[in-house]
Formats: structure tokens, C-alpha cells, sequence
């Protein structure tokens, strides 16, 4: 499914001031692409991916899938939440079987499903943990998990390794990456780790903050059957990742969010 | 561990109960007015304990009755309110009105309207014990975090799905609250009501041995009570930390307060 959003504008009134989160935002992802959204906190991103999951109604312009016009959520749009999201009342197994009841299939054949997931995550074993009993990582697998067995075609990722160590930042990026190549699914990533957005995107679009606008886009172009530690450390991803960080940096610098250290 | 925690929290009433035994007994008070607990035991198999539970079992029936009505009106309606802002302005000053004044104040009514009997018993354990069930579900499933209706909403599910799956468990330690704030409300309520509205029961029981001038029975009839709605709490406690396993804090009332 593609994703279109058109002269997409939403403003925020915060503290009786007037905030403009989007600013005639365009925006158009093909059908089976990775496009990561980076840009200094506050610059909205956030806010698009839920205005374009659902949660939030645009002031002006409009966000179409194939087509048809986005109002409220749906099950074509899945969504993995910085704060995980998980049910905490369900055990692991529970979480990943909630979007299957609607799906009709038998009771065995759910529970089946089910347990592919919970492999594929990597989670073998504890299937009836309550969250509370996983660390973050665990749980981000999980709510990854739960949302690939509502079998979107749309994946919104919200920052979702955002709050994980970079070891298990690094894992679950090899994991959304075979996923993805895996299933063909449409991907709208936010995230303020430019190595991240380098490694996992076709195309990377960086943002202003206040008003929020797209202000630079990279293409991608790496081979990703190599090794991670090969194309990490090619020349292309290095340059890649260098132009992107500077184009961030000046937009944090713009939002006022970093300073130039005087030099030495 | 559970056996643990209930075996400890009968420390103080035992504590309480050998008190009063030594206070009877050594004379510091009179014991026409206080009877000691050996007294009141005696007087309880005197009276017959058959009859005692007999009393003990119509009591229950209403508390629990006039319980249970409430908490499927009480969560329903403060579900609904939640969800709804026309359904919150139409009941919430409805529900304020009544909500400082003494519901055993209706009790004179509801005999006018029911008659004396366990009709009116029970409503007016209902009536006690749907405010605090109301306000507790309404909050709850106010508070429910924002990511997890948005979360809910992308994994699919008819509406009364998501209230009865995310909404209801996510709300649950509070209606939890609720409703043990009300087991407390319906044993007073329904002694209160039996007193003058009825002709059965153990508040029947206490109020008649009372007028008669039988302490010794009275007080053995309100041990039993006092036994009932103290068991009776301790079984909802242990029924709502198992239900609430799942939550973070070691202390499930921890995270309602």
C-alpha cells in the first residue's frame, strides 16, 4: 500500500501559544518502501505518523492510503509505539494472539501463528510472562511481534528502539531489516538515530522544527547482502551517515536544541 | 506466602478479643454492658447456631445481591460516562446530588415503595453501593494510558471488543477499589436496612435481642457479622491480587490509589 499526504498542516496550542507542528507537509512513500522521518525533537515527526495512523486529524490538507482518504485507525496501519504499548494485564503469548481473534482461523491454528512469532522474535520460553517481567527490549519484540501478527501492510514505527541500549538497538534493527525484506511491507520509520535511519531506509527525510517542514531528503542507495560490519564501515554509508548527521545537526542548531562548541 | 499474610493479619483481632476477655474479667468494666467473649460464645451456642447462620446466610444474600446488582449497573454506567461526554453531563450532577447524603436515609422510603422484605434490603444495599463503583470505573477507564486505546484501535476489534478487552482490564484495579470500598457498603447498609425493614437476618437478629435486653446474644450475633464482613473482605482482597498479578507494583491497591 502507498501512503499520500498532501499540504498536511496541524497546529498545537500549548500554553495559549500556537504551535504549528506541520507545516504544508508533503509526503509520498511507494508501495513496499522504508522511509525514515529524522529530525531535532519537537520538529513534529511524531505527529505525522499518528496523523497519517489515525489518532490524530489534520487542521488542513489530507493523508490518502491507495487512495482512500485516512480518518480514523485501521487495521491496515500498524503501529509500534516508543512505550511499547503492550497489554500488561496479557502474558506474551496473550499480546501477540489479541490481533489474531479477529482473523478467522481456528483455536489451534491462532495459537500456531501465534508461537511463529513469538519464535521469530526470538522469545521461545516465555510465552506466559506478564511485560512486566521483560526488559525493554524484550517487550519492544514483543509489540513488534503483536503488531506483524495483525498483519498490517503499513508498519508506523514511532522512534521504537528509542529507549533500548545499543546492543539490543543493533539486534532489533537486523530484525525489522530481515522483516521487512521478508514480508514487503510498506515502512514509515521515525527516528533521531541517524546511523539507524543510514542502515534500515531506502530514503531518509530530514525536518524542520517549528514550523515542522521537510527540508532534505537522501536516497539510500546500499547493499544490504553484505555483512552489517562491511557496509557500516564502506565509504558510502560513512559519507551517507556524515551529510546526514550535518543536515540534522543544522537543524537542531536552527531550533536552537544544540550549540557550536567554541573550538579548542 | 499468601497463608503467610492472612495468618498475620489476624494478630490484632485475636490481640483485641484476649483484651477484652481480661478487661471483663478482672472488673474494670461492668459486664451487664460489655460481656466477655466467653459469655458471648456461650450465649451463641444458647441461641443456637443453626439459627445464627440461618440469619447469617438471608444477610449475605442481599449484601451480595444488592453487590452484585451494583457493580453491573456501576461499571456499565461508569464505562459508559467515560466514553461519552453527553452520558457524563446527564449523570453527573444526578450523581453528586446524592452522593453526601446518608443512603440509609432512604430506607423509610423504599419500605413505603417495597414493603418490608428483601426487596428493599437489597436496594438499598444497591443504592450504597453503586456510587463508589460508578466513580471508581469512571476513573479508571478515563486513565486508561492513551497508547493503549491507539494501540487497540490499529489491532482490530469491534468497539464493545476493545471496552471489554483493553478498556475493562486496563480499568481494572480501580473498579477493583471500587468495589471493595462497596462489600464494605452493603454490610452496613444491609444491617441498617434490616433493622427496620425487614424481619430476617443478622441486623433483624441485633436490633431485636437488643430491645430485649439479651446483650449477651446481641453481641454474639454481631461477632458473627463483624466475622462475616471481615472474612468476606480478606476473599475479595485475594480474589482481586490474583486478578491483578500482572500489574508492576508488588501491591496491587498501590497503583488504584
Amino acid at each position: 500500500m502507498k501512503i499520500t499526504v498532501r499540504q498536511l498542516t496541524r497546529t498545537f496550542s500549548r500554553d495559549g501559544k500556537l504551535t504549528t507542528a506541520l507545516d504544508s507537509v508533503n509526503l509520498a512513500v511507494k508501495e513496499g518502501e522504508f522511509v525514515s522521518i529524522i529530525g531535532p525533537s519537537g520538529c513534529g515527526k511524531s505527529t505525522l505518523l499518528y496523523m497519517i495512523a489515525g489518532f490524530v486529524p489534520p487542521d488542513s490538507g489530507d493523508i490518502a492510503v491507495d487512495g482512500r482518504i485516512v480518518r480514523s485507525p485501521g487495521v491496515d496501519r500498524g503501529v509500534v509505539f516508543q512505550e511499547y504499548a503492550l497489554f500488561p494485564w496479557l502474558t506474551v503469548e496473550q499480546n501477540i494472539l489479541y490481533p489474531l481473534q479477529r482473523r478467522p482461523m481456528s483455536d489451534s491454528d491462532r495459537r500456531h501463528t501465534a508461537q511463529s512469532y513469538i519464535e521469530l522474535i526470538g522469545l521461545g520460553g516465555f510465552e506466559s510472562r506478564y511485560p512486566k517481567e521483560l526488559s525493554g527490549g524484550m517487550r519492544q519484540r514483543v509489540a513488534l511481534a503483536r503488531t506483524l501478527a495483525a498483519d498490517p501492510d503499513i508498519l508506523l514505527l514511532d522512534e521504537p528502539l528509542g529507549a533500548l541500549d545499543a546492543q539490543t538497538r543493533e539486534v532489533l534493527q537486523d530484525e525489522l531489516l530481515r522483516v521487512w525484506q521478508r514480508t514487503g511491507k510498506t515502512v514509515l520509520m521515525v527516528t533521531h538515530d541517524v546511523s539507524e535511519a543510514v542502515y534500515l531506509s531506502e530514503r531518509v527525510i530530514v525536518m524542520s522544527a517549528r514550523p515542522g517542514r521537510f527540508v532534505q531528503e537522501f536516497k539510500i542507495e546500499l547493499d544490504r547482502s553484505v555483512p552489517r560490519e562491511t557496509l557500516e564501515t564502506s565509504s558510502t554509508f560513512t559519507e551517507l551517515r556524515n551529510k546526514l548527521w550535518l543536515a540534522v545537526r543544522q537543524e537542531a542548531i536552527a531550533a536552537g536544541l544544540a550549540t557550536q562548541r567554541a573550538p579548542a | 506466602m499468601r497463608a503467610h499474610t492472612s495468618v498475620r493479619s489476624l494478630y490484632s483481632p485475636v490481640a483485641l478479643v484476649v483484651l477484652w476477655e481480661l478487661i471483663v474479667r478482672i472488673g474494670l468494666v461492668d459486664a451487664a454492658f460489655l460481656p466477655s467473649p466467653t459469655q458471648i460464645t456461650r450465649a451463641f451456642v444458647e441461641i443456637g447456631p443453626l439459627m445464627v447462620l440461618e440469619q447469617l446466610g438471608a444477610s449475605l444474600f442481599r449484601v451480595f445481591a444488592g453487590l452484585f446488582a451494583a457493580a453491573l449497573v456501576g461499571i456499565a454506567l461508569g464505562t459508559w460516562m467515560a466514553r461519552n461526554a453527553h452520558v457524563d453531563r446527564f449523570f453527573a450532577p444526578i450523581l453528586g446530588s446524592i452522593y453526601s447524603v446518608p443512603k440509609s436515609a432512604f430506607i423509610p422510603l423504599l419500605i413505603l415503595w417495597l414493603g418490608v422484605g428483601n426487596s428493599s434490603t437489597i436496594v438499598a444495599v444497591f443504592l450504597a453501593c453503586l456510587l463508589p463503583v460508578v466513580v471508581y470505573s469512571f476513573h479508571g477507564v478515563q486513565e486508561v494510558p492513551r497508547v493503549l486505546q491507539w494501540g487497540a484501535a490499529t489491532l482490530g476489534g469491534t468497539r464493545g471488543g476493545i471496552i471489554w478487552r483493553v478498556y475493562l482490564p486496563a480499568a481494572s484495579a480501580q473498579i477493583f477499589t471500587g468495589l471493595r470500598i462497596a462489600l464494605g457498603f452493603a454490610f452496613f447498609l444491609s444491617t441498617s436496612a434490616e433493622m427496620i425493614a425487614s424481619t430476617s437476618g443478622l441486623g433483624k437478629l441485633i436490633f431485636a435481642y437488643g430491645q430485649g435486653g439479651n446483650y449477651d446474644a446481641m453481641f454474639a450475633a454481631l461477632a458473627v457479622l463483624v466475622a462475616a464482613a471481615f472474612a468476606a473482605d480478606q476473599a475479595f482482597v485475594r480474589i482481586r491480587d490474583r486478578q491483578l498479578r500482572w500489574m508492576p507494583t508488588q501491591r496491587a491497591n498501590q497503583a488504584a490509589a
